[in-house]
């Protein structure tokens, strides 16, 4: 919820458009039997003060004409979530990053961590060594190779998960939609293409995709979106997400001289920058925020 | 199981399918364009007229020779089909006339060729400037000449090729710029060695220019075009060395069409996606699958020749082709007559020579300061100049990293135009050579589908695929 | 500027295809981009930024050359026959 409040503001703090379109989620019933877990689940997030409701399938069609209506039977929507552009949001914040004084060195591959006598760290990137009292280490997939150079396990597991985007249409919707059972989400990108992407995450640490996969994402998006099927598709591609055992990020300290924050598992990108503002009171302060206390490394300590 | 599967029905690949075919194999042999040939030997659906220029009818000749074997009964061409994806295992994903299909092969050729390179300059989006290319094709498969008033700008022996087949068809040449000046090729004639045929016809068409009074220009570039909505002016000036535009006067020139190139750039699309390795061949045109000497590339079983190796132009394409045929069916338990020490000596000797000859006529890192700050370099998503030094003085150095930064690279041509000039910019931004920007990483589909392409072909494909 | 048709007038019989609700004729075996040309046409489309296109590659690969075809956006004239039933639109 912290993460949802941040997000509205982020295009004026980072001075870049982010494309941050809040127009709510919607989590799409296709079958009767997930109905009534849908509406179960909305209970219980209601309990919690979420606001979120169940719509049926008029509602549904009232607020995005373009779905087959036949295919829905409802959903589950919440109205305060929103979608992102991922390229503006990390330029965004890179880009502040550099005007607030940060140096930056990219398509360097980080060979050695150590720590220093002094107490500080020392990072070996290229013909690069950069010394500084902390190391931040957010690689998502690569973190647990970085982590292990420091001689720190971490439990993550590297799945690939793939996505395809259509060439640009004229506007459709403006929500974000996924489904239940998972297995597909989707949504419009301000450029105007049809983002989506789903279907099996596969444990490898490879990025590309599998036709199979391909197939079951376009299989399911044309029976909600039958429009699309004549509309060209402009690439697919995948991405390898940290996953860890119980679904939530790592967030700890190392050592005296590094932070990890990896391990999202599939939630980086809502996650991300909430995440780094507390990081960021946790170097300014020296103290671990209470926000991230419940994701220490050590609960994966029987799972090592 | 397809015994071979050849993509691309250029001279290579057309090479390949018939030696593959006369050695006993079966071959199925696809192309994205209606009919074989290739861009080289480019057909026309048209029925040929009575006459043709005499270039172009002695091009007609020799692909009609070459295309001639594809009668063979053990060879089956698709048409009209494209190749979206390749996977290591010599899966072929297709989009045809028959609708979407998987096949899959035992040995698979890849003959994608190449496409041409093209240097931004002011104005160089307007219609009527155009590829060197994009001007052949219309008239070779098309019967179309493009334009009355044409100029020719950019690098190599093909500007004067193309020059004279426009002015046979009946334009006149307003001139030809050509990057190098004439004393360095001089300089360099000893690369030439070897190339006998290739001179007498530069030298016969350079006469041919002559004669028709069309001014060449060496040591010239093309700095800008103008026009309103279409192309109705030129500008020319001298060069240096490196490339830069010489302060003094430029030549502003009466122009309908403005046709370009800068060379060849290598299409490995589609051994990217296959997995095989690439190296960055200078000489060759960047970018380019590596193979052993029978052609085969790093993943077994799939084979690369002709432009996909580094442009090597049709001289090396045929030996390529007909060795990679060979072999393939030799992999596939087919006795060929002739041994492959010959074919494979022939292959060697043309592309080495060819490379020579390549190193004539390089793309000048001086050419990247003729495009403005407000000059367009990613076509498809109007990604400016401006927009790109702004990034790549942010700290970006490769052709992945510029991408999503720019989104240059990201519209439907997949960073083909885009991508060798993303190249030369970080060069002459950062200093670094351009073989350090990377390759763009290939998505599937190489050229945009429809959905429908993808859609479930068997029941496999419907089971649910969560975790 | 009008592009030319050699060996012209063809033999074979030609036919007309719709531009922008205008009859424009056609020869079998050519491309649409052959016969917009030819009709004197060189603007294909308009880009979001507002800028003219037409004609470039020729072969398929830089997607410059997109036209509205019977309904369907961003068919590459250059690489698509033209046919009696076609329906061209293109800016004017």
């Amino acid at each position: 919820m912290a993460s949802v409040a941040l997000f509205p503001g982020l295009s004026d703090e980072l001075g870049l458009d982010i494309e941050y379109t809040q127009a709510g989620n919607l989590r799409l019933i296709e079958s009767p039997e997930y109905a009534q877990t849908m509406q179960t689940d909305i209970g219980r997030q209601q309990d919690l003060g979420l606001d979120v409701r169940w719509l049926n399938a008029d509602d549904v069609a009232a607020m995005a004409p373009a779905l087959a209506p036949a295919a829905i039977l409802g959903a589950g929507y919440c109205p305060t979530d929103g979608h992102v552009n991922p390229f503006r949001l990390t330029v965004g914040y890179f880009q502040a990053a550099r005007r607030a004084g940060a140096d930056s060195l990219i398509g360097r591959e980080v060979r050695a961590i150590t720590q220093t006598d002094g107490g500080g760290a020392m990072v070996q990137a290229g013909p690069h060594t950069i010394r500084a009292a902390t190391v931040v280490i957010a690689a998502g997939a690569g973190s647990a190779a970085l982590c292990q150079l420091m001689g720190v396990p971490l439990p993550l597991t590297p799945f690939c998960h793939q996505s395809m985007i259509t060439e640009p249409l004229p506007p459709l919707f403006a929500q974000m939609f996924g489904t239940l059972p998972a297995g597909l989400y989707f949504r419009q990108t301000t450029h105007g293409g049809v983002h989506f992407g789903g279907g099996d995450s596969i444990r490898r640490a490879e990025a590309h995709t599998t036709p199979q996969t391909l197939r079951y994402m376009t299989g399911r998006i044309t029976r909600l979106l039958p429009m699309l099927r004549g509309v060209n598709v402009l690439r697919a591609w995948g991405g390898v997400d940290a996953h860890t055992p119980d679904g939530m990020p790592v967030i700890d300290r190392l050592s005296e001289a590094a932070l990890v924050a990896t391990g999202f598992s599939g939630h980086g990108l809502a996650l991300g920058p909430i995440v780094g503002r507390y990081l960021a009171r946790w170097l300014e302060t020296g103290r671990k925020p209470a926000l991230l206390s419940p994701f220490g490394a050590g609960r994966f300590k029987a799972a090592l | 199981m397809t015994e071979i599967i050849v993509i691309g029905a250029g001279p290579a690949g057309v090479a390949a399918a018939v030696t593959a075919a006369e050695a006993g194999a079966r071959v199925t042999l696809i192309d994205e364009n209606s009919l074989p040939g290739g861009q080289y030997f480019k057909q026309a659906a048209l029925p040929a007229p009575a006459s043709l220029p005499p270039t172009l009818a002695e091009n007609f000749r020799q692909g009609q020779a070459l295309l001639a074997g594809l009668s063979h009964k053990n060879i089956t061409f698709r048409g009209n089909t494209l190749v979206w994806n390749v996977t290591p295992d010599r899966t072929v994903s297709l989009y045809g006339p028959a609708g979407p299909e998987t096949l899959a092969a035992a040995q698979l050729i890849i003959a994608a060729g190449a496409y041409e390179r093209v240097m931004p300059f002011p104005g160089w989006t307007l219609p009527g400037v155009m590829t060197v290319g994009g001007a052949q094709l219309l008239l070779k498969g098309q019967r179309l000449l493009a334009g009355q008033r044409i100029l020719l700008a950019g690098t190599g022996p093909l500007l004067q090729v193309a020059g004279v087949q426009l002015l046979e068809a009946g334009a006149e040449i307003v001139a030809i710029a050509e990057l190098q000046p004439l004393g360095s090729i001089i300089a360099r004639s000893p690369r030439f060695l070897g190339h006998r045929d290739k001179v007498k016809l530069a030298l016969n068409n350079a006469r041919r220019l002559k004669r028709a009074g069309v001014p060449v220009k060496f040591g010239y570039a093309i700095v800008r075009a103008t026009g309103e909505n279409e192309v109705s002016g030129a500008v020319i000036a001298r060069v240096d060395a490196a490339g830069h535009p010489r302060p003094g006067p430029e030549s502003a020139l009466a122009v309908d069409t403005v046709c370009l190139n800068f060379g060849f750039a290598p299409d490995t699309r589609l051994t990217q996606l296959a997995g095989c390795k690439h190296h960055f061949a200078e000489r060759f045109g960047g970018w380019a699958a590596i193979t052993d000497d029978n052609m085969e590339t790093s993943q077994p079983g799939i084979f690369a020749v002709g432009e996909v190796r580094g442009i090597g132009g049709v001289e090396a394409a045929l030996p390529e082709g007909r060795l990679a045929g060979q072999v393939a069916a030799r992999k596939s338990g087919y006795r060929t007559d002739e041994s492959a020490g010959p074919t494979r000596r022939a292959a060697r000797r043309a592309r080495a020579l060819v490379g020579q000859l390549n190193t004539v006529f390089a793309v000048k890192p001086g050419l990247m300061t003729l495009a403005q700050d407000d000059t367009l370099i990613c076509r498809c998503e109007e990604i400016s100049a401006g927009q790109l030094r702004a990034a790549i003085r942010e700290g970006i150095t490769t052709l992945n990293n510029l991408k999503p930064w720019t989104r240059a690279g990201m519209g439907r041509c997949q960073g083909r135009i885009c991508g060798p000039i993303l190249a030369h910019l970080l060069a002459a931004e950062t200093g670094l050579e351009a073989q350090s920007a990377g390759q763009f990483t290939v998505r599937p589909p190489v050229k945009p589908v429809p959905l429908s392409t993808l859609l479930p072909q068997n029941n496999n494909d419907e089971v649910a695929h969560d975790k | 500027m009008t592009a030319t048709r050699l060996g012209h007038p063809r033999p074979e019989p030609s036919f007309t295809i719709m531009v922008n609700g205008r009859p424009v004729e056609a020869w079998p075996g050519e491309s649409i981009a052959a016969v917009l040309l030819a009709a004197g046409r060189r603007v294909f489309r308009q880009t979001a930024g507002h800028a003219p296109r037409g004609f470039f590659c020729g072969m398929g690969i830089c997607f410059d050359c997109l036209i509205t075809l019977n309904g369907v956006p961003n068919v590459r004239s250059c690489v698509t026959p033209a046919a009696p039933d076609c329906v061209v639109e293109a800016p004017e």
